[in-house]
């Protein structure tokens, strides 16, 4: 039986885990609701997650990482908005109208709905990218690169 | 940010099964380090450290699946998902405490209350999921690592 190899296996996943993120990223940026940007964070810690390992064998990941690293900081500042906008709005509906902390809360939650909305404008144009090439173009650019070097290492 | 570990050892050509044992075990290492520090209580860098490598090792573990024991795979993967989610609930009152806390400076006498509130509430959401960590963790099976791993 022939012995699978670490590098095209590290290969095989990155290509899966690329995938979920270039195609789950127009739609969850685009309608930029929690849910979606959530799931679209967590795909891009996994193939983040899955680059590092081949950090050691292939010397183009280092690009890779560094774009990852951008959107998922970028997607990071969304979820915090939207873990603190939770939170306020749950203390927010134990409080009687005329409650003293009822201002300093609706005070949070309008700070929390600006830095969301700051959030979300960032991480839409940082995927739109600028005249040199889209986000998601640059992305796949380095991936493919980083795959191209596993598959030739890997090979023996 | 959590220190991704170096693992010279580790080639492309290496074969799948010592690859994914080697990796592992190097992620898990990552996970039981800062196990002391974050028990202490207010170490927050370590919290931090600490959720990130489980994250990591939980990534590798999914990628890895298909090279170890059914039974024992799903044993681990369940007892590191329980530790990442009590550590979670840590970690999101940290960043909620330490976004809060710098508002209140900046505050008008009005909202100083509402504020005082909620920073009482995260301060107590982390106390009490602190307090489940350490249960989670004195309830840690190493072993099922170890039998993994070996």
């Amino acid at each position: 039986m022939k012995t699978r190899r670490l590098g095209p296996f590290l290969a095989r996943a990155i290509r899966k885990r690329s995938r979920r993120v270039l195609e789950d990223g127009p739609p969850a940026i685009g309608r930029g609701r929690d849910a979606d940007l959530h799931a679209l964070r967590i795909a891009v810690k996994r193939l983040r997650y899955a680059v590092e390992l081949t950090k050691t064998f292939a010397p183009e990941a280092a690009e890779t990482l560094k774009q990852l690293a951008r959107l998922q900081e970028a997607l990071g500042s969304l979820a915090d908005a939207d873990a603190f906008a939770r939170t306020y709005a749950a203390l927010g509906a134990e409080l009687s109208p005329g409650d003293p902390r009822r201002p300093g809360i609706d005070a949070l939650r309008e700070a929390t709905r600006a830095e969301r909305g700051h959030a979300l404008a960032a991480v839409r144009a940082l995927w739109a990218g600028d005249e040199t090439g889209s986000y998601p173009e640059r992305l796949a650019a380095s991936i493919s690169a980083t795959l191209g070097s596993l598959s030739e290492k890997g090979e023996s | 940010m959590a220190r991704v570990p170096v693992l010279d050892e580790l080639s492309a050509a290496m074969p799948l099964d010592a690859g994914a044992r080697l990796i592992l075990r190097a992620l898990y290492a990552e996970v039981v380090a800062p196990v002391p520090a974050v028990l202490r209580g207010d170490d927050t860098a370590s919290v931090h450290d600490m959720r990130v490598a489980i994250r990591r090792l939980r990534s590798a573990m999914s990628a890895f699946r298909e090279c170890f024991p059914r039974k024992r795979w799903a044993a681990a993967r369940s007892r590191m998902r329980r530790l990442g989610r009590k550590l979670g609930e840590v970690r999101d009152a940290d960043v909620h405490l330490g976004a809060l806390r710098g508002r209140l400076g900046g505050a008008s006498l009005d909202e100083r209350p509402g504020i005082a509130a909620a920073l009482e509430l995260l301060r107590e959401r982390r106390r009490r999921a602190l307090g489940e960590l350490a249960v989670e963790l004195s309830q840690f099976d190493r072993d099922a690592f170890a039998e993994l791993l070996a």
